[in-house]
């Protein structure tokens, strides 16, 4: 999912275009094609068009999803945490004020993870139940040799358990910083915490993760 | 054991921080132990941002029953909206409306206290210059004498009671439903706030 050319490219928007807080609506028409058909799709939406929304959730579902479920480490539970992120813009759509989209949908969808893992705080679940589950598997066509197929799902495997063991407050700052591409003061906004923090976090939870794989390291080399 | 030991001395924070694009420390060229260290770090960022994930398990669409429940059209979408924390206006004019009404109330029953006093006094005193026993209605309880006051008396405190009374009661009226309007949209903000739920 992650090697797909769509995600790719939307990873990629995110980090080069730091959400906006101008309203776009009344001033500019964005060039970015994504950006004006994203803002069509919030204006039909906004004036009842539930089509339009379910438009923006087919388009942004996948890519959500990869981003809570490194938080979350449970398939279900990041499902529905992405759920309550898409109910939660729908019920919000005027306070949306122009800018990112997708940029506004991942504050969302971040909020809604944090919820997710507060919650599991108080009712602890096994993590990634479903590590032998086939979702695990790559999708057709990305890989074709057994081999390296094999080694990229061990790895991805081990990386997962590694995940779950670090704290989720550093699972949280490593996936901003390092998959999102958010720097250190967007994350301290996102999270509610000090820059020394998010920091903190960060070096903190990768120490931890290079202790928790430093027998299998072999898996990540070359 | 000696590069072991000056290993634990080097800061494995910036060779974490210097993956962000911070300056790689020079233990990083110089220790080996920091060197695989920094190798490592970059090779975990890298295994994080193309890990396979699971896949999405069910499609996130709104179906229409739902977005009817998280948006709702008509008396019910009015009602949400004042009941959201996003509503700036309703508070402050449920809260001015209670405050009116309370004031309109006060006003219209310190007049009353005040002219049942006051014509007490003045009872009093007329009763004292035209040298009537009587003392006034008024003065029951004040001076802990159970006496009857004079039918003139009696009849001239409630002509002008009377006289006040039609502005009192307009603005008695005007008071009640202020108060009752503000009451009631706290109330109306009260019970729709918790109605707001995800599912």
């Amino acid at each position: 999912m992650l090697d797909s050319p769509r995600f790719t490219s939307a990873s990629i928007a995110v980090r080069r275009d730091p959400p906006t807080v101008e309203d776009l609506r009344s001033t500019t028409v964005p060039d970015d094609p994504v950006q004006r058909r994203d803002l069509i799709l919030i204006e039909r939406a906004r004036s009842g068009d539930l089509d339009a929304f379910n438009d923006l959730v087919t388009l942004y579902q996948d890519a959500l999803f990869a981003l809570v479920v490194r938080m979350v480490p449970d398939r279900d539970q990041a499902a529905d945490a992405v759920q309550e992120a898409f109910f939660s813009a729908y019920r919000n759509l005027e306070a949306f004020r122009g800018g990112n989209v997708k940029s506004w949908l991942n504050r969302i969808c971040v909020n809604a993870a944090m919820d997710t893992q507060r919650a599991r705080k108080r009712r602890p679940v096994q993590p990634y139940p479903e590590l032998e589950d086939e979702a695990w598997q790559p999708k057709a066509g990305d890989e074709t040799d057994p081999e390296r197929i094999a080694i990229h799902t061990e790895r991805s495997r081990a990386l997962a358990a590694a995940m779950a063991h670090i704290t989720d407050d550093q699972r949280t700052a490593i996936v901003l910083y390092d998959v999102e591409g958010y720097d250190y003061t967007e994350i301290a906004e996102m999270t509610g915490v000090s820059l020394g923090t998010v920091k903190s976090r960060i070096h903190r939870g990768r120490l931890a993760l290079r202790d928790l794989l430093e027998d299998r390291m072999e898996l990540f080399r070359g | 054991v000696a590069d072991r030991r000056s290993h634990a001395r080097h800061d494995r924070f910036a060779i974490s921080a210097a993956l962000g694009g911070g300056s790689l420390p020079g233990t990083v060229a110089t220790c080996p132990a920091c060197g695989a260290l920094h190798a490592d770090l970059l090779a975990i960022r890298d295994a994080v941002r193309c890990a396979w994930l699971p896949t999405l398990p069910r499609e996130l669409r709104l179906p229409a029953v739902t977005a009817e429940r998280l948006r709702p059209s008509g008396w019910r979408g009015f009602v949400r909206a004042i009941g959201s924390s996003r509503d700036a206006v309703t508070r402050p004019l449920a809260m001015s409306l209670v405050g009116l009404g309370l004031a309109g109330l006060l006003l219209t029953a310190l007049p009353t206290a005040s002219f049942s006093f006051g014509s007490a006094g003045a009872m009093r005193q007329e009763s004292s210059t035209t040298g009537d026993p009587a003392p006034a209605a008024g003065a029951i309880g004040i001076t802990g004498q159970a006496t009857t006051p004079s039918t003139g008396d009696v009849d001239r405190g409630l002509a002008s009671t009377n006289a006040s009374a039609p502005g009192d009661e307009r603005l008695l009226a005007l008071s009640a439903v202020l108060l009752a309007s503000g009451s009631t949209l706290l109330i109306v903000r009260r019970l729709a706030a918790p109605q707001v739920t995800m599912r």
